[in-house]
């Protein structure tokens, strides 16, 4: 058997195998073929041996045809390698190296692979990076700069989401720069031509934020960056990026409003923020505005987490703590109390407290706030004090009042109503405004009523009689006011108050005034009637001594009869003086239409027998009228009487001209009189007393001593006032100024 | 010279005060008094007719009884004019009311108001006063 198969078999069946016969004849027949296929082979082999010097050259010669033609493909190959790759690969010369080959031919099948790979891929970025340009906002643009002076004639390519930006149709070819260029305002152009030539000259970068201005005038903010790439000799190219940030820029700005705002809103903010956890009861956090609050800082609370209850007054407490089974059940509450701020104010706070309850229910987290309302609190209490003060000065008012709505219906009446209706605590319902009025002041009542309701916020006053609970009527007096227009009121206020006993003393008064006319009226006439009756004998005395004057009499009896002469004279003077001032101080005033120029002449007359003291004195007058003058015309002539006789009883008797002088000068608002002679005059010492009642400077004169007294009353009564000048023989000035009454005469 | 002088006047006193000045400053021819309004009435009504009997100057007192002075001239104004155009009547009076001096001022008859007693002086003011008046309401 063959050693080979003999070996196998044993390998497989052992080294003495019991074969059965067939088998071993198979393996004979099998050893035998094999052993033939062996000869064979070595047969073979010797005659290639043989042969193969002339193979030799058969194959050289194959070979080199072989080569010839791969030497082609090689090139061709290579070429194709070439216009792929870009590199070179080095052709061995020479070398007949089929492996190369089949190294080339297999790189050349991985480099299209790969090239197919890549142009897929490419494709897929490509529609890839379209997608997220538009998406993003962002075009990508490549411009070669051949031509620095014409940036037209450089060519610039764009992609699609650049068009888009731009407002216009994408263009697959080259466009040119100032296509896009001219949509930038000329005021930032300039700014961006400054950081292209830094980044080309510089930075070899540029990032830039600019406005564009679209053709159907819309502006958009773009951010442009762009990167130069220098290749050596190459032209510049300049790839870069241009996105479309309008709203992120709107978004941007109105972020940074809504902060500023919410920046001012917490700088602002009086109320504090707190966070506690209650499981460990520890303050979490505390906004810096405590400090307002509490007067106390964030240090102070972290320090203290009991610091805002023990500044809570320790009767509002109790308050707080009623809440916490509220917060408790997950409950938001609100808790107003009262606090001493550090620097010891007492302040309102109002806290919202929000709890947080974990899974199982337990407050774990209180949030709150706490703000200052201590100026509401006081606006508060101060509208409830105001209000309850209202309320029981109505309840406790003397006057009645109602609320009465458009059709004269009572819609409110307070207790002071009833009570004084006679009513008590049994209020009766309220019903027609015109019930409880006397039947006879209804109708003008009605009138009233319609007059009021006609002008809003104007209270008219009325008197008439009302029924009490027992039937009988009183007399009130009330003002009515039309509130309908205010929303509080929303009605017209009646307030009325009971007025039998005015009206009873005012009747009395009236009586009494009237008796007081009466009797001052007697008064007067028996004043007028006993000067009259006293003065009428007087007069006839000196009837009968004038005629006496006229007998001839000796010295001693003419001297007897003058001084019979001056007593009368004095008594009648000091008679009339009585009546002047009785009447000045009883009488009203009656202010009339006062010509000076009658009113000196008529007292002139008056005093034109009025002996004086030595030479006859000269009463001089001068009036200057710029306005009517209005004033009492009887005490005007009292006035006057006086003080012109005066200056005549007291001329001086050794005056070589004596004269009185009146300047009356008047205007609108007063009349001022100066009355100056140059008679005796009156010492300084003298002259505080000389309006005193009964206060006379000489005895020599016949006066009452009631002249100046009454003048002063006068004087006063009109208004006026009176100054005096006097140098003892040189003379006296009066100033009189008595004011206008004009508007007392209309 | 008056030709006839009324005084009327309540007080017998002054009466005969008046007639003594009159006379003794030969102020007129014929003094007559009467001590009442009424009497004087009576008198102008009684002597209507009789020219040479009618006063051309009455001097009238205010205060009187039964008629007072103001009285007497609501009455006078009734009187005949040609009677009233011959006359002109004087107050003359004690009276320092300044109301009677105002109502005597207003009446159309009273020429002049003064005060008592009368006197050489005031016959004279009257005198001047009448010639004033002579151009004007009297003629």
């Amino acid at each position: 058997m063959n050693k080979l198969l003999q070996h196998q078999v044993s390998k497989y069946l052992g080294k003495n195998p019991n074969l059965p016969e067939e088998f071993e004849a198979l393996l004979e027949v099998i050893s035998e073929s094999y052993d033939h296929h062996e000869r064979v082979r070595k047969l073979l082999e010797g005659s290639i041996e043989i042969n193969s010097a002339e193979m030799k050259e058969r194959n050289s010669n194959l070979m080199k045809e072989a080569e010839q033609e791969n030497r082609q493909v090689f090139t061709q190959l290579q070429e194709s390698l070439q216009a792929l790759n870009e590199s070179e690969y080095e052709f061995m010369d020479g070398e007949t190296d089929f492996r190369k080959l089949s190294q080339l031919a297999e790189t050349l099948k991985n480099e299209t692979h790969q090239r197919k790979a890549a142009e897929r891929e490419k494709a897929q970025r490509a529609a890839h990076l379209e997608a997220s340009q538009k998406i993003a906002h962002i075009g990508s643009w490549e411009i070669t700069i051949i031509n620095t002076d014409d940036l037209d004639a450089n060519p610039l390519y764009c992609s699609d989401e650049v068009f888009h930006i731009f407002g216009m149709k994408p263009e697959p070819k080259e466009v040119k720069v100032s296509l896009l260029y001219d949509c930038v305002p000329p005021e930032e152009a300039v700014a961006i031509q400054e950081a292209v030539r830094e980044a080309i000259h510089a930075s070899g970068s540029y990032d830039v934020e600019h406005r564009i201005i679209l053709k159907d005038g819309t502006t958009k903010m773009v951010r442009e960056r762009a990167e130069i790439i220098i290749n050596g000799d190459d032209p510049i190219r300049i790839i870069g990026t241009i996105q479309d940030i309008t709203k992120r820029k709107a978004a941007e700005e109105e972020i940074q409003r809504i902060n500023y705002e919410l920046k001012t809103l917490f700088e602002n903010m009086q109320e504090c923020f707190f966070t506690v956890d209650t499981t460990v009861y520890r303050l979490i956090q505390i906004s810096p505005s405590c400090k307002e609050v509490y007067g106390h800082s964030v240090e102070e609370f972290m320090d203290n987490p009991d610091l805002w209850i023990e500044v809570t007054l320790e009767e509002d407490r109790a308050q707080i703590w009623a809440k916490q089974p509220n917060l408790e059940r997950g409950e938001s509450i609100v808790n107003i109390y009262r606090i001493r701020d550090k620097k010891g104010n007492i302040k309102w706070l109002e806290s919202k407290l929000k709890p947080t309850l974990d899974e199982n229910g337990k407050l774990v987290r209180l949030d709150g706030v706490t703000g200052d309302i201590t100026k509401r609190k006081e606006a508060e209490i101060a509208l409830k004090n105001s209000e309850y003060r209202f309320r029981s000065m109505i309840e406790n008012a003397s006057d009645a009042i109602l609320i009465v709505n458009a059709n004269f219906e009572n819609t409110y009446a307070s207790d002071s109503f009833y009570r004084i209706m006679g009513y008590g605590k049994d209020k009766l319902p309220l019903g027609d405004y015109f019930d409880l009025f006397h039947p006879e002041d209804i109708p003008g009542m009605k009138k009233h009523m319609k007059k009021v309701l006609k002008n809003p916020g104007k209270a008219y006053k009325a008197e008439y009689r009302k029924r009490k609970k027992d039937g009988s009527y009183f007399w009130c007096e009330g003002y009515a006011t039309n509130l309908l227009h205010v929303p509080a009121v929303n009605g017209i206020v009646v307030n009325f108050r009971d007025i039998t006993e005015r009206k009873r003393s005012e009747k009395a008064i009236e009586a009494s005034n009237e008796e007081l006319r009466k009797s001052n009226n007697e008064l007067d006439r028996f004043v007028y009637s006993v000067s009259h009756d006293l003065r009428a004998p007087l007069s006839s005395m000196l009837g009968i001594i004038s005629l006496m004057e006229y007998e001839d009499m000796n010295d001693e009896l003419t001297s007897d009869v003058e001084l019979l002469k001056e007593s009368i004279n004095k008594l009648d003077g000091f008679i009339a003086d009585i009546l002047d001032y009785s009447r000045n101080s009883r009488m009203e005033l009656h202010s009339r239409k006062i010509d000076f120029k009658d009113k000196l002449e008529e007292v002139r007359n008056n005093l034109k027998y009025m002996p004086s003291a030595g030479k006859p004195v000269v009463v001089k007058t001068n009036v200057r009228e710029d306005a009517e003058f209005y004033s009492d015309s009887t005490r005007c002539t009292v006035i006057l009487n006086n003080l012109i006789s005066n200056s005549i009883r007291y001329s001086n008797p050794r005056a070589e001209e004596p004269f009185v002088e009146v300047d009356v000068k008047v205007n609108e608002a007063e009349a001022i009189i100066t009355i100056r002679d140059n008679g005796i005059g009156i010492a300084k010492e003298k002259q505080d007393r000389i309006f005193d009642m009964f206060y006379r400077v000489s005895q020599k004169a016949a006066g009452s001593g009631l002249g100046l007294y009454i003048v002063k009353e006068t004087v006063e009564k009109l208004g006026g006032s009176l100054q005096l000048e006097s140098q003892l023989d040189k003379g006296t000035c009066f100033t009189l100024t008595l004011p206008n009454l004009v508007s007392r005469s209309l | 010279m008056h030709d006839n002088v009324m005084i009327v006047d309540d007080n017998e006193i002054d009466l005969i005060v008046g007639k003594r000045v009159i006379e003794k400053f030969s102020f007129a021819r014929n003094v007559i008094l009467v001590e009442s309004a009424i009497k004087a009435m009576e008198y102008l009504e009684a002597h209507a007719d009789e020219e040479d009997k009618l006063p051309d100057l009455i001097f009238l007192d205010i205060n009187m009884p039964e008629m007072n002075g103001f009285e007497f001239l609501d009455a006078y104004a009734g009187l005949a004019e040609k009677m009233k155009r011959k006359c002109i009547i004087m107050m003359l009076t004690t009276s320092a009311h300044p109301e009677d001096r105002q109502r005597a001022a207003k009446s159309p008859y009273v020429y002049d108001y003064m005060n008592k007693p009368l006197s050489g002086d005031k016959l004279k003011q009257v005198d001047e006063r009448d010639c004033e008046n002579n151009g004007t309401a009297n003629k």
